[in-house]
């Protein structure tokens, strides 16, 4: 992605895409591989973002040590999260997520010790070798490093016999409990590791704005995450990391006018979610045989 | 309605029952109450004089495991990783969370592949693969688990004749390995050639007993 003299706004935009990607990859493994549909990631990457923020602002915890702390508080909030989804069937996951989220990021707007709705500035720089990282040349490539690790991890998981029995959950939840498979312990595995990378993006981007405000992990950035997933293709891991750098992208074109920015969120997410050929690579079938049929003829 | 009622099973280690009957007559249904999946109003299950909870996994950890009628894969996974979900309930586990053992794996997988005669790629999805071609990943999902009892559902349905010879030799084997096989298949030769007894259910509700102790 090094992009030949890269101005400021697009390393900005790659930094982003690397967040936001770790982030997408975190709700693969959530819903792309265990088959949970969870519309709280957004909120882990908050609760990763705050708890970066207060850990550097409110006690003056190192940027790297506070990094962790993130990583941490998002894998128990995933935990925490995912105890409905014990109970319920994938579809009323989608509506208790999507409603514990909320819960989250009003407590995030309104509790004192986020700071309200004023959010919290002044969060510390991550250091390199001595160095603060400032810019977003500075960050770029920690980002790519941050991104690359959260593929391994899910290209890992993929491979082992938990991923395995995750994609088994997620395809036949009866069937796969005949073969010894325990769906409970892998959905609230698949929860934690999903929302550790969430809050590890989040604590990175907290760091990277110096700033953190509810806003930024509220319903338009939810649903942002999904339609990344969705686009790239469920259990697709360089799909989650395609979908983030094709929504980001567009995002970033539409900054300039807000209502068609929502307008294009609303739309994609219908489009992904009603259609099965919402993900880029059916789409690509789809056009590849549209293209053999018009040559056959 | 009473799909099984007076049925009374009984299978020892190293053998195998066959379940005959006609559509409707509760084989299936028979197969869903040994698995756990189902728990029927009355009458109970005892593997190895004990009566696990009415729960597939409870059963699974008893090692029961079962094919199904419709091959239940899963469609994004691998042939190889389909098989290898049968090693499950085998593997360490910490906290419920099964722990890869790569070597193992893969020799279990080769194994059970040539058991039952699969040549596909082992990344190939198990969606691209034919009707025969399922049927015989489940079975061989079966038999990589090693099972005390294994539930087969008309494993050889959709499977060429020239395969059969393979797929009965793998149901053999499972038998003399020590399994306690309950066979549910239509096809009269199959029954002969690997079952060492006959369980006949009429129609639904009827009463039918066999034991091959």
């Amino acid at each position: 992605m090094p992009l030949a003299g890269p101005s400021g706004s697009a390393l900005r935009l790659g930094v982003n895409i690397a967040i936001f990607a770790t982030v997408a990859i975190g709700l693969q493994i959530i819903w792309g591989f265990c088959g949970q549909p969870s519309f709280a990631q957004a909120a882990l990457y908050g609760v990763g973002a705050y708890a970066f923020a207060i850990l550097t602002v409110r006690h003056g915890v190192a940027p790297w040590p506070a990094l962790a702390g993130a990583t941490v508080c998002g894998g128990v909030a995933g935990m925490l999260l995912g105890l409905p989804a014990l109970r319920v069937s994938p579809e009323q996951v989608a509506l208790v997520t999507f409603a514990l989220g909320e819960v989250l990021r009003v407590i995030e707007a309104n509790a004192s010790f986020t700071g309200g709705s004023g959010g919290l500035a002044g969060v510390a720089p991550l250091t390199l070798a001595g160095r603060d990282l400032v810019s977003a040349g500075d960050f770029y490539r920690p980002a790519l490093v941050l991104v690359a690790i959260a593929y391994l991890v899910a290209r890992w998981l993929r491979g082992s016999a938990a991923g395995r029995a995750m994609f088994a959950v997620r395809a036949d939840e009866l069937a796969a409990r005949t073969m010894g498979v325990r769906p409970g312990a892998l959905k609230l595995f698949a929860f934690g590791l999903g929302g550790a990378l969430a809050g590890v993006a989040g604590g990175f981007s907290a760091s990277f704005s110096s700033f953190v405000s509810s806003v930024s992990f509220g319903i338009v950035p939810s649903f942002q995450i999904v339609v990344m997933v969705l686009l790239g293709g469920l259990g697709r891991i360089g799909g989650a990391v395609l979908g983030a750098a094709v929504v980001l992208a567009v995002d970033d074109q539409l900054q300039s006018r807000p209502g068609v920015r929502l307008g294009v969120t609303g739309a994609a997410m219908i489009v992904v979610v009603l259609t099965r050929a919402g993900s880029l690579r059916a789409a690509g079938d789809l056009v590849r045989v549209r293209f053999r049929r018009a040559v056959a003829a | 309605m009473v799909a099984l009622d007076g049925v009374d099973l009984a299978v020892a280690a190293g053998t195998c029952l066959a379940v005959v009957g006609g559509n409707g007559s509760g084989k299936s249904t028979l197969l869903d109450v040994l698995s756990g999946l189902r728990r029927p109003d009355g009458g109970t299950v005892e593997i190895d004089g004990e009566r696990p909870a009415w729960t597939p996994t409870a059963f699974a950890e008893r090692g029961v495991r079962r094919s199904f009628q419709e091959p239940r894969l899963v469609p994004d996974l691998g042939v190889d990783d389909n098989i290898a979900l049968g090693l499950t309930g085998r593997l360490t586990s910490v906290a419920g969370i099964p722990i890869s053992r790569r070597s193992y794996e893969a020799k279990a997988v080769d194994r059970a592949r040539n058991a039952v005669g699969i040549d596909l790629p082992g990344r190939r999805p198990a969606a691209k693969a034919s009707y025969g071609q399922r049927k015989r990943i489940e079975l061989a999902r079966v038999l990589i688990g090693q099972p005390s009892v294994a539930l087969l559902d008309e494993p050889l349905a959709g499977v060429a004749d020239e395969d059969r010879p393979r797929l009965l030799d793998g149901i053999a084997a499972l038998v003399e390995a020590g399994t306690a096989v309950v066979l549910v298949e239509h096809d009269q030769r199959a029954v002969e050639a690997v079952a060492t007894a006959v369980l006949e259910l009429r129609s639904a509700g009827s009463r039918a007993k066999a034991s091959t102790a």
